[in-house]
C-alpha cells in the first residue's frame, strides 16, 4: 500500500518535470516510464538539484563578473572625465594664448604696416609649437565620442610622443608643462583600475599588478591561481589575465582571443593551447624585432605599433624580478626569473627575449587547462576587455616614465622603466586590496550597521540587550535610561516615523554610567553618578510610548543605596537562580554585592581594594597608598569559577576576589605600564564565557589578555588609536569586540587575536568617542554600540 | 590632574571630578558637538548666569544655538520630572492647569486631556523625540529653515510645565529652581528669542532666583 502510494507520489513529482528522460538516461537501470523506484527518483532529484546548484553558481559568478565590469567601466568613465576636463582646460588656455598672440600680432602689424598678410599665419603658428596645435586637436576630437576615443586617443599620444613635440612631453606628464595634477589624476585612475581588477578575492590580489606581467608574457603567475581553491575567483582571474594578455599583444589580441575562446568552447585539451602558445611565440619575436628597429634614436620613423610593444617588453623582464621578491613560493618561476635576471644585461638582443618568451610559453598549457573551467566566461570577458581595457593598459607605460624619458630610450632601458612601473603598480594594488578588505566583498560575512537609535540627549554610557526578543536598554548621561523595541525595526517600513523608545526610565538625578539586564529580561539595573543603583521592571514592549504615566510606579522596583560615590560598573551573577547577586563597583573604592531577590534587596557584602576590611594589612595599605588610585573601574564575574569576581582598578591591576569569603585570590598585573597616573588605567574588564581568560581594555590603547588561573598576562596588544573604553565577548566565545575613543569598533578573532574587522562609527564629544559595545547575550550575530554622540547603533553579522 | 586637558570622564573618577575641566573658548572646540559642550560647560560653571548661556555668541549660528539650548533644557527637565513625580499625581492634579488655563496634551495624534504629570511626561518625550528626529533635525551642525517653527512650539509647551509647577507645586518648583535656574533660563530664552508675548507669561517674575538681565531689543531681529 504505502509503497505504491510513494510510487504514485514520485511519479507525480517526476512526471511533471521534463527530466523524465534524463532520469532514464542517467539511470540505466530504469526500464520504462512506468517503473519509477524511490531511489531512482531520489537520485534524479539529487541530480537535478545539483544541476540547479551548479547553474546558480554560474549565475552568481556571472553576476559578480558583471558587477566588476560595471565598476570598472564606471571608474574608466570617471578617469576619462577627469582627463577631459583637464584637456579642455588646457585647450582653453592655449586658445587664449593664441588669441593674445594674434592680438599682439595685429597690433604690431598695424604699427608697422609692412607685414604681408601671408605671414600672419606663420607668425601665429610660430607662437605655438606645431605639435601642440596639432596635438590639441586630436584629444579634443576624441573626447566627446568616448568609448572609441578611449581606444584611439592613447595611440595618438603615442605618435605624438615620437614626434618629440610639445604634446608628446605633455602627455608624458613631464615637468615641462607642470601638469602634475593630470599625472595625479592618472595615477589615481590607475590605482582605481588595479583596484577594480582585484575584485576577485584570493588570487586576484596578484593578478592586477600582474597586468603588466600578463600583458606581455602572461604566464608567470599561476602561483596565485593554483593556490586559490575557489573556482569562482579562479575563473575571474583567468578571465582577467586573458584579457590583460589580449591587451598586451595588442594587434594580435583579437586573434588570440578568438583562438582561446574557440578552443575553450570546443574543450580540446592538449593540442589547442599549444597552438596559442606558438602564436604568442610567433607574435612576440615579431614585436621584438620591431622594437629592435625602433631602438634607433630616430624616433619619428618607428611605427606606433613598435612603440606599443616597447613598453610591453619593458614589462616582460621586470615583473619577473618582482615575482622573485614577492612570491617565493613559486620556485620554478623564481628559477626562471633568475635565469632571466642573468640574461638581462644582454637583454638588448631580441634573440634572448625570444627565448624568454618561449620559456614563458611552456607554462601556458596548465593555464589553458584552468581556463577551460569557465570557457564561455573567458571568451566573454576577453571580448569585452579587448576593447575597453586596452586603453587603461596603455596608460601605464606612459606613467612608467615620470622623468620624461622618451619612450624610445625607455625601450633600451626597458628594465629600469619597467621596474618602476611595476613597483608602483604593486603598491597600488596593495592599497586596493586593503581597501577592499574593509569595504568590499558583498558576499563576505561581515558586521554591518542595521539601525540607529536616536532619542538620548547626551552621551550613552551603556547598552544592553535583553534575552527577551527585541528589547534593548540604553543608559545615558542625560539621567535617563530608555527601553527600545528593536523588534519593531524589522517590520517597519521606511515611511514610518523614527523608532521612539517604549519607555524612559526617569529616577536618577545624575548621569547614568552602568546598566545590567537580568537574564530573564524582566528586570534592569542602572547605576549612576548619583551613587545609587535603581532596579526597574522592564515594561512590556507593547506599551504605548504615550500611555499614561499613572501606573509607572510599578516599574520602579527598588533603589540600592549604599555606595557613596559614582557607581561605575555592575554585573549580575550569571546564575541568578542559585546566586541572586549583583556586583557593583564605585569610586568610593568599594565592591558591593547586593541581593537581587525581590523583597530582599539588601547588601550582602562589601569588598575593598585591601580585602574585606577597610584597614587591611599594613603592606597592602602601603602599596595602595603609593598609587592612590585604587578606585575600581569595572567588574565581571569569572565564568569559569563563579565564586570569583574580577575587579579592575585605576592603577591597572585586576584583582580576583572570592565572593563568598571576600578574600583576594589572585592579582593580574602587567608590569611596567603603571606610571602612577590614570593614563594606563583599565576601563573595562570582561571574562571569557568558557575559557579561564579575562580581557582588559586600557586607557593607553592596549587590550590585554590574562589567564585567570595564574594571573599571567597571556597577550598584550595596542588595539586602538585612542583609549579603549569598551569590550565585550560574543556568547560563543569566539569574537571580541572593542570600542575606543578613536570612534572605531574593532572585532577580534579570539583564536588568532587578530583584528578581523574595523568600523568607524559615532562622533566625538569632548574627548569621548564610544562608551559601550555589547553583544546580544544569546545571538552572536547581533551587537550594539553607543557613544558620546548620544546615538546607539545596532549591527548584525551577515552577508547582506 | 596630570591629564587635565583630556576632556573625558574616565571610569573610576570621583563625583567631584566629573566634568571638571576648564571652560574652553568656543572657537577652540573642534568637535561636532561644540555648541552642546559649550552650553553644558556654561551651565555647569554657573547655571544662574542665564545671559551668558542663552545669548548667542558672536559668529554662532542662531538656529543651531536655539536647538542646542532646547536640547539642554529637555535634558535638564528630566530632573524636574523626577522631583515632581511624587507630588504631582493623577489624583492631585487630574488636569493640566496653570492659573485659570487648561492645556491639552499634544503628545497624541489628537490632542487630549491628560493628567498634569502625563502632560509633562508626554510633552517632554515628544519634544525629545522631535529634537532627535532625523526628519526635522537631520544634523547637529545646521538646522533646516523649515524646522525652525518647532522651536517656539516646543518652548511654549515646556514653559507650561513650569507654570503648572509654580501654581500647584510651589515647593518643588523652588527647590528645583534654586539649584538649576532652569526656569530663569527658559524665561530668558523666551524673552531673548521673543517667543511669547509678555502677557502670556503667567508665572510672576519673582519666580526666578536670579536677576534676569534686560533684553536689548534694539540689537535683535525677531525671527518669528
Amino acid at each position: 500500500m504505502s509503497g505504491s502510494a510513494a510510487q504514485q507520489a514520485s511519479r507525480g513529482s517526476a512526471g511533471i518535470s521534463q527530466g523524465t528522460t534524463v532520469l532514464n538516461d542517467s539511470n540505466g537501470s530504469a526500464t520504462g516510464v512506468a517503473t519509477y523506484t524511490l531511489p531512482g527518483v531520489l537520485h534524479f532529484l539529487q541530480v537535478e538539484w545539483r544541476k540547479f546548484e551548479r547553474e546558480r553558481n554560474e549565475w552568481e559568478i556571472e553576476r559578480a563578473d558583471l558587477k566588476a565590469r560595471i565598476a570598472l567601466l564606471e571608474g574608466e568613465r570617471r578617469g576619462m572625465e577627469n582627463l577631459r576636463t583637464d584637456l579642455m582646460r588646457r585647450v582653453k588656455m592655449l586658445e587664449y594664448a593664441l588669441r593674445q598672440e594674434r592680438n599682439k600680432f595685429t597690433k604690431l602689424r598695424q604699427e608697422k604696416q609692412t607685414v604681408s598678410p601671408s605671414s600672419e599665419d606663420a607668425v601665429a603658428a610660430a607662437t605655438q609649437p606645431n605639435a601642440v596645435t596639432s596635438g590639441m586637436s586630436a584629444p579634443t576630437e576624441n573626447v566627446p565620442t568616448l568609448p572609441e576615443a578611449v581606444l584611439s586617443a592613447p595611440s595618438n599620444y603615442g605618435t605624438l610622443n615620437f614626434s618629440g613635440g610639445g604634446m608628446g612631453t605633455l602627455l608624458n606628464f613631464s615637468k615641462g608643462y607642470g601638469h602634475v595634477r593630470s599625472k595625479e589624476i592618472l595615477k589615481n585612475y590607475l590605482r582605481e583600475m588595479s583596484y577594480l581588477l582585484t575584485t576577485s578575492t584570493t588570487g586576484g590580489n596578484v593578478s592586477p599588478s600582474v597586468n603588466p606581467k600578463t600583458a606581455a608574457s602572461g604566464n608567470e603567475d599561476p602561483s596565485g591561481l593554483e593556490s586559490t581553491a575557489d573556482p569562482e575567483a579562479l575563473g575571474r582571474v583567468i578571465g582577467k589575465r586573458e584579457a590583460a594578455r589580449a591587451r598586451g599583444t595588442l594587434p594580435t589580441a583579437r586573434q588570440f582571443a578568438a583562438a582561446a575562446s574557440e578552443e575553450s568552447a570546443s574543450e580540446v585539451i592538449q593540442g589547442e593551447p599549444q597552438r596559442v602558445i606558438t602564436k604568442i611565440k610567433r607574435e612576440t619575436p615579431a614585436a621584438a624585432e620591431h622594437t629592435e628597429g625602433s631602438k634607433v634614436p630616430k624616433v619619428d620613423t618607428s611605427p606606433p605599433e613598435a612603440q606599443e610593444n616597447a613598453p610591453n617588453d619593458a614589462r616582460i623582464q621586470s615583473p619577473e624580478e618582482a615575482v622573485e621578491g614577492k612570491e617565493p613560493a613559486v620556485k620554478s618561476l623564481v628559477d626562471k626569473a633568475s635565469n632571466q635576471d642573468s640574461k638581462k644585461p644582454k637583454d638588448k638582443q631580441g634573440q634572448e627575449r625570444k627565448e624568454s618568451r618561449v620559456n614563458d610559453g611552456r607554462l601556458t598549457p596548465d593555464e589553458m587547462q584552468e581556463l577551460k573551467l569557465t570557457p564561455e566566461k573567458v571568451s566573454k570577458v576577453m571580448s569585452r576587455l579587448e576593447g575597453k581595457g586596452a586603453h587603461a593598459k596603455r596608460k601605464s607605460p606612459a606613467e612608467a616614465k615620470p622623468g620624461g624619458i622618451p619612450s624610445v630610450v625607455a625601450n633600451t632601458l626597458s628594465l629600469d622603466g619597467g621596474l618602476a612601473t611595476l613597483t608602483l603598480n604593486e603598491d597600488d594594488v596593495d592599497e586596493g586590496a586593503k581597501k577592499k578588505g574593509s569595504a568590499k566583498p558583498a558576499n563576505q560575512k561581515i558586521w554591518r550597521p542595521k539601525a540607529v537609535l536616536r532619542n538620548h540627549m547626551d552621551s550613552i554610557r551603556a547598552v544592553a540587550f535583553s534575552t527577551n526578543d527585541g528589547a534593548l536598554v540604553t543608559a545615558s548621561e542625560d539621567n535617563t535610561a530608555k527601553l527600545w523595541n528593536i523588534g519593531k525595526l524589522e517590520d517597519r517600513s521606511k515611511m514610518l516615523p523614527e523608532l521612539e523608545p517604549v519607555y524612559t526610565f526617569r529616577g536618577h538625578t545624575e548621569p547614568l554610567t552602568s546598566l545590567a539586564v537580568s537574564a530573564d529580561g524582566q528586570t534592569c539595573y542602572t547605576g549612576s553618578v548619583d551613587a545609587t543603583i535603581r532596579v526597574w521592571r522592564i515594561p512590556p514592549l507593547t506599551r504605548d510610548p504615550y500611555a499614561s504615566y499613572q501606573n509607572t510606579k510599578q516599574f520602579k522596583l527598588h533603589t540600592y543605596v549604599g555606595h557613596s560615590d559614582v557607581v561605575w560598573d555592575m554585573k549580575l551573577h550569571p546564575l541568578q537562580q542559585q546566586c541572586p547577586w549583583l556586583a557593583s563597583v564605585s569610586s568610593d573604592g568599594a565592591l558591593k554585592i547586593w541581593n537581587t531577590t525581590p523583597g530582599h534587596w539588601q547588601l550582602r557584602s562589601t569588598l575593598w581594594y585591601e580585602n574585606a576590611n577597610r584597614g587591611g594589612t599594613n603592606d597592602v595599605v602601603k602599596e595602595a597608598e603609593s598609587s592612590g588610585l585604587q578606585n575600581p573601574t569595572s567588574v565581571d564575574w569569572v565564568y569559569t569559577n563563579l565564586n570569583r569576581i574580577a575587579v579592575s582598578y585605576q592603577n591597572s591591576i585586576v584583582k580576583i576576589f572570592d565572593a563568598e569569603t571576600g578574600q583576594e585570590t589572585l592579582q593580574c598585573r602587567h608590569d611596567g605600564t603603571f606610571d602612577n597616573t590614570t593614563s594606563g588605567q583599565i576601563n573595562k574588564v570582561v571574562c571569557h564565557p568558557t575559557l579561564p581568560l579575562l580581557i582588559t581594555a586600557h586607557e593607553d590603547r592596549y587590550i590585554r589578555i590574562f589567564d585567570t588561573n595564574t594571573g599571567q598576562c597571556a597577550h598584550s596588544m595596542v588595539a586602538h588609536q585612542d583609549s579603549v573604553s569598551a569590550l565585550d565577548i560574543s556568547p560563543d566565545g569566539l569574537t571580541l569586540v572593542s570600542g575606543g575613543h578613536d570612534c572605531s569598533i574593532r572585532w577580534w578573532d579570539l583564536t588568532t587575536r587578530k583584528c578581523v574587522q574595523e568600523y568607524t562609527s559615532h562622533r566625538k564629544k569632548n574627548d569621548e568617542g564610544i562608551w559601550a559595545v555589547n553583544f546580544h547575550p544569546e545571538a552572536s550575530n547581533c551587537m550594539a554600540s553607543a557613544g558620546a554622540d548620544a546615538v546607539c547603533k545596532l549591527y548584525s553579522f551577515g552577508t547582506a | 590632574m596630570p591629564q587635565a586637558q583630556v576632556l573625558r570622564n574616565r571610569p573610576g573618577i570621583r563625583h567631584e571630578d566629573w566634568s571638571q575641566w576648564p571652560t574652553i573658548p568656543l572657537e577652540q572646540m573642534e568637535s561636532t558637538f561644540s555648541v552642546q559642550q559649550y552650553i553644558q560647560n556654561m551651565v555647569r560653571h554657573d547655571a544662574s548666569d542665564v545671559k551668558k548661556i542663552v545669548e548667542v555668541p558672536e559668529g554662532q549660528d542662531r538656529d543651531l544655538w536655539r536647538y542646542e539650548l532646547l536640547r539642554q533644557v529637555c535634558q535638564d527637565l528630566n530632573n524636574f520630572v523626577v522631583l515632581l513625580e511624587p507630588e504631582c499625581t493623577a489624583s492631585s492634579c487630574p488636569e493640566m492647569k496653570a492659573l485659570e488655563w487648561l492645556y491639552l496634551c499634544a503628545g497624541h495624534p489628537n490632542p487630549q486631556q491628560c493628567s498634569a504629570l502625563d502632560y509633562i511626561i508626554h510633552t517632554l518625550d515628544s519634544a525629545t523625540a522631535l529634537l532627535n528626529s532625523q526628519k526635522y533635525f537631520p544634523s547637529r551642525v545646521s538646522i533646516p529653515p523649515t524646522s525652525l517653527k518647532h522651536f517656539s512650539n516646543v518652548t511654549r509647551r515646556l514653559y507650561r510645565i513650569f507654570a503648572h509647577a509654580w501654581f500647584h507645586h510651589r515647593e518643588v518648583f523652588t527647590e528645583f529652581e534654586i539649584e538649576s535656574h532652569l526656569y530663569a533660563r527658559v524665561l530668558y530664552m523666551i524673552k531673548y528669542f521673543d517667543i511669547m508675548p509678555d502677557d502670556a507669561l503667567v508665572v510672576p517674575a519673582d519666580a526666578c532666583m536670579t536677576d534676569l538681565p534686560e533684553i536689548d531689543r534694539s540689537s535683535m531681529v525677531s525671527d518669528e
